[in-house]
C-alpha cells in the first residue's frame, strides 16, 4: 500500500517505494529499448572527456541549454515599470502567455500583459486589425494611462510597422489620440531580453521627449536620472532610490518595477503600482545626466539620451561589489555637488568589515559566473575584491567587446589570472568547461541546477556546488526581494558566497568517525 | 465534401465525427440500414444532416468516408 | 452560490465592460449552466480565435506540440527551431518526470535550439538546420530521434524543413520528424496537440511496420497522460494490478520504442482526450484498435473507469479489477473519512486546459466539495459535451476566459479554492482566495490514480485550510 492518510507523500518519496521502483524497472526493461547501462555509463563518461569538451565546441548551429532570453521579454519588464503601464505584445499569443509565465516563477507575483492574437490570416494580410481591436479592448478593460507595445518575432517577419498601425488606430478613434502609446519593435532574432528592455525604454523616452525637447535644458531640475536595467532583483531599484535619497539627490529611476512586482496580500489585486511617472519621464532632459548601470546591456537608449537629451551618460560601472559603488556614489557627488553623506559611509564601512570577517572563507576560492555581461562582469570584480578567484566568466549575450574589456580587467588584479572569459558560448559548453577544470563553486540562475547534478553523477569530488544568483531564480523563495547593487546588495552577495562555502564544509565533513575534523561549531 | 469517420462509443451508439469541425455526434437514424444497402442521410443529434452514399453492406467500424452536408 | 439568474447577470455585467463587437463575441463563450442535460455542449462557442488585447490565458501551437505532446518523449531530442525565446521559456517547466540519464539517453529537460539570428531569417535557415541535426546526433549518439518543433519565423521564410528531416533521417537511420506547430497556427495550444498527433502517425508509426512485437492479449496504451508530478506512473501501477500490460505511455515518461509498438495493443486507454483523440482515432481507424477515455482523478471515478476498462477484457481482469477497487478501499476511505469534514460544503471555481475542467469534478466531489465554474481555455464543442455529463448543480462557464472576465467572476462568487495555472495564480492569492495550480499540481502530485487522490486531497486541505488566508486585513482595520 503506497499511501497512508498519516503520512501522505508526494512523487518523492512515493516513487521511492519498492513498488513504485519495480514498476519503473520493469517499464524501462521491457518497453524502452534502453541502451544498456554500460553503454549510457560509457557515453556519461565520454561527455565529460577533453574529447568532447572539442567535439562541443566545435559546434557552430545548435545551441544547448541558452543562458539568454529573447527581446520582447525584456521589454515587458521594462514596461511594467512605468506608473499604470499594461504591456502589450503584438504578435503571437503564445509569446505573451509565455513573458507573463516566466516572470510569474521568478516573481512569485501576477504580471498584467496583453497579446493580440495574430494569426494565420493575420500572416497574410499584417496585424492591423488585431492591433486596432487590441489596443481598444486592452485599454476599455484594464483602463491603463499608458500602452507599451513590443513586438514577436512574427509581427516582425511579416514586417508590421507598428508607428502606423498605432497612428492609424488613433485615426480611426479606437483610442484617444493623446493616449500614450510608446512602442519598440523587439525582433527575437537579434540579441537578448537586455536588447529589448533597452529597445522598449528607448521608445518610451522618445515617445515622450522627442517632440517636447524646446523648453527643455539639460541640468536645470538638478535631477539624475538612473536607469538600472534588466534586473530580477525588486531590492536593488529599492536600494537605488535610498542611496539617492541619502545623498539628497532628487532621482528618477526611469523603468521602476519594484512596486507592481511586489505588492501585498490585503484582499486586493492591483494590476498597477508605482512605477515610474510619465511626467517625470517628461522632465528627464532637464536631469543632470542620466547614469546606465548596466553599460553593457544598453546601447540605443544610451545614443538616444546623448543626442536628443544633451547628457554625458556618464560612463560608470555596474555597481556591484565595493569599488563599482564607490565610483558610482563619487559620480553622483561629483555631478550634483553633493557629498556622499556619512550614512553612507557607515554602510561602506560595514560592508568592508563584513569583508574582513569572512575573508579567510572566501579568499582563493575558485567561482565560476555565467548570466548577463554586466552581472558576469561586477560579480567577477567582486570575487576579486574579496580575494576570490573567478574561474569561467560565461556570457550567452555578450560581444567580443566585452571579452576584450573582461581581459583587460582580470589582467589588472592577481586574482583574476586564472579567469577565461567566453562569451556567445551557452550551459552545455559550460557544462564542458566545468568538467576540464573544476571550480569551487558555480554563480548563476536556477538552470545551473542541472549542471551540479551532472557534475555529481561523475562523483562526489567533481561536484560544483550551484550558488543562486541572477535571473531567474525559479527553484528558491524569495531571493529576488534582496539587492545584490551597492554596498547593501555587496552584504547580501558575501552572505550568499561565505554561506555557501561554510555549508558545503558541513556537507562534506559531517561523516561521523571519519571527518570528525573541521565540522566545527564556530568558524 | 468532408471526411468524416463513424465508430461506436461505450453506449453502443453510433458516433459522427468531422476532423475538420472537430465535430463529434451521435448519430440518431441511417436512413439505410440494412445488411445490403448502408447509408444515405445520417441524422446527428445537433440537428444536421449528412448524406453518405449508401454502402452495398453494412460496414465494419470504425470507418472513414466522405460525407456531404444536406441542407434542409 | 449563485442562482441562474444572478450568474447571468454578472456575465452581463461583466460583458457590459467590452467595447460592442468584442462583447458580442464574448457572450458566445460564457454561459450558466443549471443542471446536466447529459447532451449539448453547454451551449457554448469554443476553439475560436481569441480577442486581441483581452488577456487570453491561451498559449500557441508550439506550446501544444513542444511543450505537450512532443517534448515529454524523453529519448528523443527535441529541437525548438527559431529564436532562442520559445524554448527558454518552456524549458523544464511542465512537470513531465521521467527516469533516465539527462544529456546522455534522456533529454527532456534540455533546451535545443537553432537560436535564429537576423541572418537565418533573411537567408533561411535550412542549412543551420541541416548542420545542427548533425552536431545534435554527434554530441548525443544515444539518442532515437529528433523531432523539429517549427516557432513563428520558419514558417514564414518558406523554409522546406521537411526535406531537410528527411535527408537527415535517411542519413541518420533514425526518425527526424519535422513539426509545422509555428505559433501563429489555429487559435490555441490545441491545433499543436493535433499537429503534433499527425507527425507521430506519419513519422512515427507509418515510418515501419513494426510488427517485431508480439501482441500479448492485455496489451494496452496509456494516451494523453504527460506524466506530471508522476500521474502516469500513478495511473499504471493500477493497470498492471488489475493485469493489464501497458507497453506505452504517450507520452509522460514516454519512448520512442513505446509509441512505436503501440499499434499492436488491444485497447488504447485515453486520459486527456482533448490532446491525444487524433492519434486515437487514426490508430482505430488504421489498426483496428479500439480507445476509450477514462478518469482516473478521485476514488469514484477510477472504480468506474477500472471497471469500464475490465469491460473490455475477460473475466480475469474483471476480477482483477475488483481486487484493485478492494485493496485500495481502506486507504480510500481513511483519506475521504479525514478530509471530507474539512471540505466539505466547499465551492471551487476551475480554469484550465482541455481535460480537467471536467475530469477533476469528480475528485472534488469525493471530498464533499462543489464545483460552481470551470471552463477550459483550448476545449472544443465535443469538451463542453463531455463536461455537461458531469456538473451536478449552477454552473457557471466560461471559454478561453480573459484575466478580466476570471477577476470579476471570482470576485463575485468568491469561492473557497480557485484551480487554474500560474498566470491566475498570484492574482487571486492576493485577494484572499485560496489557489491551487491544477496544471502544474502546483509542484505537488501525482493527482492520477489512487495514490494521486491521497495528494490531491492533502493538498486541496493544506490551501484551503492554510491560516494565511485570514491574515490578510490588520487587526486594526
Amino acid at each position: 500500500m503506497s499511501q497512508c492518510a498519516a503520512t501522505i507523500v508526494p512523487c518523492y518519496p512515493l516513487f521511492q517505494q519498492p513498488e513504485y521502483r519495480e514498476l519503473l524497472k520493469a517499464k524501462s526493461a521491457e518497453f524502452e529499448a534502453r541502451v544498456p547501462q554500460e553503454k549510457i555509463d560509457e557515453t556519461f563518461q565520454w561527455t565529460t572527456s577533453e574529447a568532447y569538451r572539442k567535439l562541443n565546441f566545435q559546434r557552430e548551429a545548435l545551441t544547448i541549454n541558452p543562458a539568454k532570453a529573447c527581446q520582447p521579454l525584456g521589454a515587458v519588464l521594462c514596461a511594467l515599470g512605468f506608473r499604470g503601464t499594461l504591456p502589450y505584445v503584438h504578435g503571437s499569443q503564445g509569446c505573451t502567455a509565455y513573458f507573463r509565465t516566466y516572470f510569474n516563477r521568478h516573481f512569485k507575483e501576477p504580471v498584467a500583459c496583453v497579446s493580440d492574437s495574430m494569426t494565420e490570416d493575420s500572416a497574410v494580410f499584417g496585424g492591423q486589425k488585431n492591433l486596432f481591436a487590441g489596443l481598444q479592448n486592452a485599454k476599455a478593460l484594464y483602463e491603463p494611462e499608458m500602452i507599451a507595445v513590443s513586438s514577436t518575432c512574427m509581427a516582425e517577419v511579416i514586417g508590421d510597422d507598428l508607428n502606423a498601425f498605432i497612428t492609424n488606430a488613433k485615426k480611426e478613434g479606437r483610442i484617444p489620440v493623446d493616449f500614450p502609446t510608446p512602442y519598440a519593435h523587439t525582433p527575437s532574432f537579434i540579441g537578448s531580453h537586455l536588447t529589448g528592455w533597452d529597445n522598449m525604454l528607448e521608445g518610451i523616452l522618445r515617445y515622450f521627449t522627442l517632440n517636447s525637447m524646446a523648453d527643455k535644458t539639460a541640468g536645470s531640475s538638478g535631477r539624475i536620472n538612473l536607469v538600472a536595467g534588466f534586473d530580477g532583483y525588486l531590492g536593488n531599484f529599492r536600494l537605488l532610490k535610498r542611496m539617492m535619497r541619502e545623498m539628497g539627490v532628487e532621482a528618477t529611476l526611469l523603468s521602476d518595477p519594484e512596486a507592481v512586482l511586489d505588492t501585498p496580500a490585503d484582499g486586493r489585486y492591483r494590476m498597477y503600482a508605482g512605477g515610474t511617472p510619465p511626467e517625470e519621464v517628461q522632465q528627464a532632459p532637464n536631469a543632470i545626466d542620466t547614469l546606465f548601470l548596466q553599460p553593457w546591456g544598453i546601447e540605443k537608449s544610451r545614443k538616444f539620451v546623448k543626442e536628443t537629451w544633451n547628457h554625458a551618460a556618464t560612463q560608470v560601472d555596474a555597481p556591484y561589489g565595493l569599488a563599482a559603488t564607490d565610483r558610482l556614489l563619487m559620480t553622483v557627488s561629483q555631478l550634483t555637488g553633493r557629498p556622499v553623506p556619512a550614512s553612507l559611509e557607515l554602510e561602506r564601512g560595514r560592508l568592508v568589515d563584513m569583508m574582513a570577517d569572512s575573508h579567510a572563507w572566501l579568499h582563493g576560492r575558485r567561482f565560476s559566473v555565467y548570466g548577463d555581461p554586466d552581472f558576469v562582469m561586477g560579480m567577477a570584480r567582486f570575487l576579486m575584491e574579496l580575494g576570490a578567484e573567478p574561474l569561467h566568466l560565461l556570457c550567452h549575450n555578450a560581444t567580443k567587446r566585452w571579452g576584450k574589456a573582461m581581459e583587460q580587467m582580470l589582467a589588472a588584479s592577481p586574482f583574476g589570472k586564472g579567469a577565461e572569459v567566453h562569451f556567445g558560448r551557452d550551459l552545455w559548453h559550460l557544462r564542458s568547461l566545468l568538467f576540464e577544470k573544476k571550480p569551487d563553486f558555480l554563480i548563476g540562475n536556477s538552470y545551473g541546477k542541472f549542471i551540479q547534478r551532472d557534475t555529481l553523477h561523475k562523483g562526489k569530488e567533481h561536484e560544483v556546488p550551484l550558488i543562486r544568483i541572477g535571473f531567474p531564480i525559479f527553484d528558491r523563495h524569495h531571493l529576488h526581494r534582496h539587492s545584490t547593487l551597492g554596498y547593501e546588495g555587496a552584504m547580501y552577495l558575501l552572505t550568499t558566497l561565505v554561506n555557501a562555502v561554510l555549508e558545503r564544509l558541513d556537507d562534506e565533513t559531517r561523516s561521523m568517525g571519519e571527518t570528525d575534523y573541521n565540522y566545527d561549531l564556530i568558524r | 465534401m468532408p471526411e468524416i469517420m463513424l465508430r461506436r462509443n461505450e453506449k453502443g451508439e453510433l458516433l459522427c465525427y468531422v476532423p475538420k469541425k472537430d465535430l463529434e455526434a451521435v448519430v440518431r437514424e441511417v436512413e439505410f440500414d440494412q445488411e445490403e444497402r448502408w447509408g444515405g442521410r445520417l441524422y446527428l443529434a445537433n440537428g444536421e444532416i449528412l448524406h453518405l452514399n449508401p454502402l452495398p453492406a453494412r460496414p465494419r467500424l470504425p470507418l472513414t468516408a466522405r460525407a456531404h452536408k444536406v441542407t434542409t | 452560490m449563485l442562482n441562474k439568474e444572478e450568474a447571468q447577470r454578472l456575465i452581463e455585467e461583466v460583458l457590459a465592460a467590452y467595447p460592442p463587437d468584442a462583447a458580442a463575441d464574448r457572450a458566445k463563450h460564457l454561459t450558466v449552466v443549471e443542471e446536466a442535460t447529459g447532451e449539448g455542449s453547454c451551449g457554448i462557442t469554443a476553439n475560436r480565435k481569441s480577442q486581441p488585447g483581452v488577456m487570453t490565458i491561451r498559449g500557441c501551437a508550439y506550446a501544444g506540440s513542444k511543450g505537450v505532446v512532443w517534448g515529454p518523449v524523453k529519448d528523443m531530442i527535441h529541437i525548438s527551431h527559431g529564436p532562442v525565446g520559445c524554448g527558454q521559456y518552456s524549458r523544464a517547466g511542465r512537470r513531465n518526470y521521467y527516469v533516465g540519464h539527462t544529456g546522455v539517453n534522456a533529454f527532456g529537460t534540455m533546451n535545443f535550439t537553432s537560436d535564429f539570428q537576423e541572418k537565418d531569417v533573411v537567408f533561411g535557415g535550412d542549412k543551420k538546420l541541416a548542420k545542427l541535426l548533425d552536431e545534435a546526433n554527434a554530441l548525443f549518439p544515444l539518442n532515437k530521434g529528433i523531432s523539429i518543433q517549427s516557432e513563428c519565423p520558419v514558417g514564414l521564410i518558406g523554409d522546406d524543413i521537411e526535406a531537410v528531416a528527411k535527408q537527415k533521417g535517411a542519413e541518420m537511420g533514425k526518425p527526424v520528424v519535422p513539426v509545422r506547430c509555428e505559433g501563429f497556427r489555429g487559435v490555441s495550444q490545441s491545433l499543436g496537440h493535433h499537429i503534433a498527433n499527425d507527425t507521430i502517425r506519419d513519422f512515427i508509426l507509418d515510418r515501419q511496420e513494426s510488427t517485431a512485437n508480439e501482441a500479448g492479449p492485455y496489451d494496452v496504451a496509456i494516451l494523453g497522460d504527460y506524466n506530471i508530478g508522476g500521474d502516469a506512473w500513478a495511473s499504471r501501477i493500477l493497470l498492471e494490478e488489475m493485469g493489464l500490460r501497458v507497453v506505452a505511455q504517450w507520452s509522460g515518461d514516454g519512448t520512442l520504442a513505446e509509441m512505436e509498438r503501440t499499434p499492436q495493443v488491444r485497447l488504447n486507454l485515453l486520459h486527456c482526450y482533448r490532446s491525444m483523440n487524433y492519434i486515437s482515432r487514426h490508430m482505430e481507424a488504421k489498426y483496428g484498435i479500439p480507445w476509450m477515455e477514462y478518469n482516473f482523478f478521485g476514488p469514484t471515478r477510477i472504480a468506474d473507469s477500472l471497471r469500464r476498462i475490465a469491460a473490455r477484457f475477460d473475466s480475469r481482469i474483471q476480477e482483477g479489477a475488483e481486487a484493485v477497487i478492494a485493496r485500495h478501499q481502506p486507504m480510500v476511505d481513511a483519506i475521504t473519512h479525514h478530509f471530507r469534514p474539512r471540505l466539505e460544503g466547499k465551492r471551487v471555481m476551475l480554469y484550465v486546459g482541455g481535460l480537467r475542467p471536467r475530469h477533476v469534478i469528480g475528485a472534488y466531489e469525493d471530498l464533499g466539495m462543489q464545483v460552481v465554474g470551470t471552463g477550459y481555455e483550448f476545449g472544443h464543442n465535443d469538451d463542453y459535451e463531455r463536461t455537461n455529463e458531469d456538473l451536478s448543480n449552477t454552473t457557471l462557464i466560461y471559454d478561453d476566459a480573459s484575466g478580466y472576465e476570471l477577476e470579476k467572476f471570482v470576485e463575485r462568487v468568491r469561492p473557497d479554492l480557485v484551480g487554474s495555472g500560474i498566470k491566475e495564480k498570484y492574482v487571486f492569492q492576493k485577494m484572499g482566495i485560496p489557489f491551487r495550480q491544477m496544471h502544474s499540481w502546483d509542484y505537488s502530485g501525482p493527482y492520477h490514480g489512487y495514490d494521486g487522490y491521497a495528494i490531491f486531497a492533502r493538498d486541496m486541505d493544506m490551501t484551503i485550510n492554510n491560516p494565511c488566508w485570514k491574515m490578510m486585513t490588520p487587526p486594526w482595520r
